[in-house]
């Protein structure tokens, strides 16, 4: 029986690491991995999430359809930031880097200034369950699950759907498109506002379990930016979906085995010798291995 | 077309910058002429980032107590009356801030006192800059106590009057068995130390321990290890707003172990921000909060709620920024002076806060440290206080124990539980870290 705990628990960890880093980085899969921006706001934008679902949490709406008004007040907050500021620096990496990292010290230094150092979060639901003597939270599971929902959803989205269609499009050849009748104008905006509104669902379900304050994002930032790099951009979902699956593994071992310090700082080591070995990330990787042996299997048969 | 740039305009820009030079220049000179005619109180706290959730009501306690000194006429100092002007910097919850900060204080504002910073960390950035630069520097949030330093002054509780009775409690009333999480640094590394002393004096083991980074979010690992262990008791001490989320992690996974804290709730006010009842069944042992039922603090509240109305909370950082103001005055208001020696030589007479919001307040001057009330707090399921055990009047008597008197001699270093004779034999066999 212990040991049975034993494993449930490393499972039930394993699974909590993975929603943690699929929701931190879900917005930037779309923002970064697909449209290239690098924005540094990102977390930002899970902030206001975080802000939204908590006021509309203690004003009364049900704490689902809270996190939802958390996507749709962060995805118009980003087609805002898209429309006024983003749009002029795209294919300008360096650029970019700098004006999302000045938009977010200016949001959050905004909301400190609006709405002080922190306010009240909302109560973490669905209480726990036992596996032999040991008591684990069932909103953590939930986490796991949202998260495989919403990567779900944006790869749905962006195959099955005529504005996936003209959304990827537009990011392999913005001119072509354009001849072609896509308004990219309206792709751009869009596809960012996606980013967002994934951000602050993110946020909004991060809200019912940590402290709301300005600097909320901070931490999550960084965080989403080694997921999706170590993923890499030759197939966004692929690339996330392997690069949380190693990464999680690394820190559920280490931090079982060692220590939560030792834990953090194994999955940045894992990070580094994974873009290290495979600087495009391990979806490049994926992707090649698939047309080599594609191409093998043509070869045997002629 | 390309705009023509005309003798005109490279004229006109000349001229501004000129201008504003002599008008910036002319800002410096009002700047010099106040310090001579005011007394300069410099502080620096966490105004933005992770620790202004602690450390802004920590600027309410000076705002409040600089009011009501200038209100009373100010202070009468080297001949003059003289009122006391507040400058207040932002550390950004950045300890490389402190330093510089320190500096812009002491050389730029001619600062008089130094009050500076929230973390253990934060506190040795700023502190050892003033007390090289012989400027009186205090602290005022709780601490691990134990610094025997000329410039350096405490108004905070020191775990003497936290940790050692809080603990004491603890074990008497749920078992002897506990275990010990906190943040990876000088201040919590030295309150494990008070932690391993309490369980020692008192009959209590530590069945696992670890310290962790601050920006530690996750949680489950470490919340499974505990219930392993399944202690009678927690002791934690885990700092910043990434820390605390421990609390509805361990909540929602059923981890309900009673547990004392002597940083959330007198720091944080984690009750108030946290939905009920994550912290429910968190006992802590504050010098002072709101909550503390003595008549000095019902007045302090309702002064400070109607200087700053959004406060949500009035925590120990608030009070003990107070308090620390408070000592200054009457001590440069006794020394007649605001030069250096004399106003240490008045602190070191044992100067009095009678109207400290957790009730009369003292410093002994041998030590540094204030003698104060410490309050025991139980945290219900609606995140309401119920005040368990009054904690009594606690001398500081660390230092003394070791044999400090810094109206003689300041060894100008800290002192950790390890360097109490009596306490040594506790920890034979473990890593002297933290200092």
């Amino acid at each position: 029986m212990e040991a049975a705990a034993e494993v449930f628990s490393y499972a039930y960890q394993y699974f909590d690491n993975i929603g943690f880093l699929i929701l931190s980085a879900s917005g930037l899969i779309i923002i970064f991995g697909m449209m290239g921006v690098i924005n540094m706001a990102h977390g930002e934008l899970m902030m206001i999430g975080a802000y939204i679902t908590a006021f509309s949490y203690h004003a009364g709406v049900p704490a689902p359809i809270a996190v939802i008004f958390a996507g749709i007040g962060a995805g118009v907050a980003g087609m805002i930031l898209e429309r006024l500021v983003i749009r002029h620096f795209y294919k300008q990496l360096l650029s970019s880097l700098v004006v999302t990292w000045g938009l977010s010290l200016m949001i959050s230094q905004g909301f400190l200034l609006v709405f002080g150092p922190t306010i009240l979060n909302v109560p973490t639901p669905f209480g726990n369950f036992p596996v032999s003597g040991q008591t684990f939270g069932i909103y953590r599971l939930v986490l796991f699950g949202s998260a495989l929902a919403i990567v779900a959803t944006v790869w749905a989205v962006f195959t099955f759907t005529k504005f996936g269609t003209h959304a990827r499009a537009t990011m392999e050849d913005p001119d072509m498109a354009d001849a072609l009748g896509v308004n990219t104008r309206n792709i751009y905006v869009l596809t960012f506002g996606i980013g967002a509104a994934m951000g602050g669902i993110a946020g909004g379900m991060f809200a019912l379990t940590a402290t709301i304050s300005p600097f909320f994002g901070i931490n999550y930032t960084p965080l989403a930016f080694i997921t999706v790099v170590v993923g890499g951009g030759a197939n966004v979902i692929t690339g996330l979906l392997s690069s949380v699956m190693a990464l999680a593994g690394v820190q559920t071992a280490v931090n079982n085995l060692v220590n939560v310090y030792v834990g953090y700082v194994a999955m940045m080591g894992a990070a580094f010798f994974i873009l290290l070995l495979l600087p495009r990330g391990i979806s490049e990787y994926l992707e090649r291995r698939k047309i080599r042996t594609e191409r093998n299997g043509r070869g045997a048969t002629a | 077309m390309r705009p023509k740039i005309t003798f005109g305009k490279l004229f006109g820009a000349a001229l501004a910058v000129v201008g504003m030079t002599v008008l910036a220049g002319l800002a410096d000179n009002s700047a010099q002429a106040a310090t001579d005619e005011e007394i300069i109180l410099c502080t620096i706290d966490d105004l933005s980032g992770d620790f202004s959730i602690m450390a802004t009501p920590k600027t309410y306690g000076y705002q409040l107590a600089v009011k009501e000194v200038n209100e009373a006429g100010g202070i009468m100092v080297d001949g003059a009356q003289k009122m006391i002007k507040l400058i207040t910097y932002d550390g950004q919850s950045q300890v490389k801030r402190y330093q510089e900060l320190a500096q812009k204080c002491i050389f730029d504002d001619e600062a008089d006192v130094v009050m500076a910073a929230y973390t253990g960390a934060e506190r040795e950035a700023a502190r050892r800059e003033v007390v090289r630069n012989e400027v009186i520097y205090w602290h005022n949030n709780q601490g691990e106590g134990g610094i025997a330093d000329r410039y350096s002054f405490f108004s905070g509780p020191t775990p003497e009057q936290q940790v050692l009775p809080a603990l004491k409690w603890m074990i008497e009333n749920y078992g002897t068995r506990m275990i010990y999480i906190g943040a990876d640094y000088n201040f919590c590394r030295a309150i494990g130390m008070w932690t391993r002393t309490a369980a020692n004096l008192y009959g209590g083991t530590i069945e696992y321990e670890e310290y962790f980074p601050f920006g530690v979010s996750q949680w489950q690992a470490t919340i499974d290890k505990i219930q392993k262990v399944a202690p009678d008791f927690q002791v934690h001490c885990l700092v910043g707003a990434e820390h605390v989320q421990f609390y509805p992690q361990a909540q929602s996974a059923g981890l309900s172990t009673p547990t004392w804290s002597n940083v959330t709730i007198a720091d944080g006010y984690e009750h108030k921000r946290f939905a009920p009842p994550s912290l429910a069944n968190m006992h802590v042992s504050p010098g002072y909060i709101e909550d503390v039922p003595h008549e000095n603090s019902k007045e302090f509240v309702r002064k400070l709620r109607e200087m700053f109305p959004d406060m949500l909370y009035a925590n120990e950082h608030a009070g003990f920024g107070y308090v620390a103001v408070k000592a200054m005055a009457n001590a440069w208001a006794k020394a007649g002076t605001t030069d250096t020696d004399a106003v240490i030589d008045a602190l070191q007479s044992d100067i009095e806060v009678p109207e400290a919001p957790g009730g009369p307040w003292k410093l002994h001057g041998d030590q540094h440290h204030g003698a104060m009330h410490s309050y025991l707090f139980k945290v219900n399921d609606d995140h309401s206080l119920t005040l368990i055990a009054d904690l009594g009047y606690t001398e500081p008597t660390f230092l003394t124990d070791i044999g400090v008197n810094m109206r003689e001699k300041a060894p100008g270093r800290q002192y950790l539980p390890p360097d109490n004779p009596a306490w040594a034999p506790f920890f034979e066999g473990q890593d002297r870290v933290g200092q």
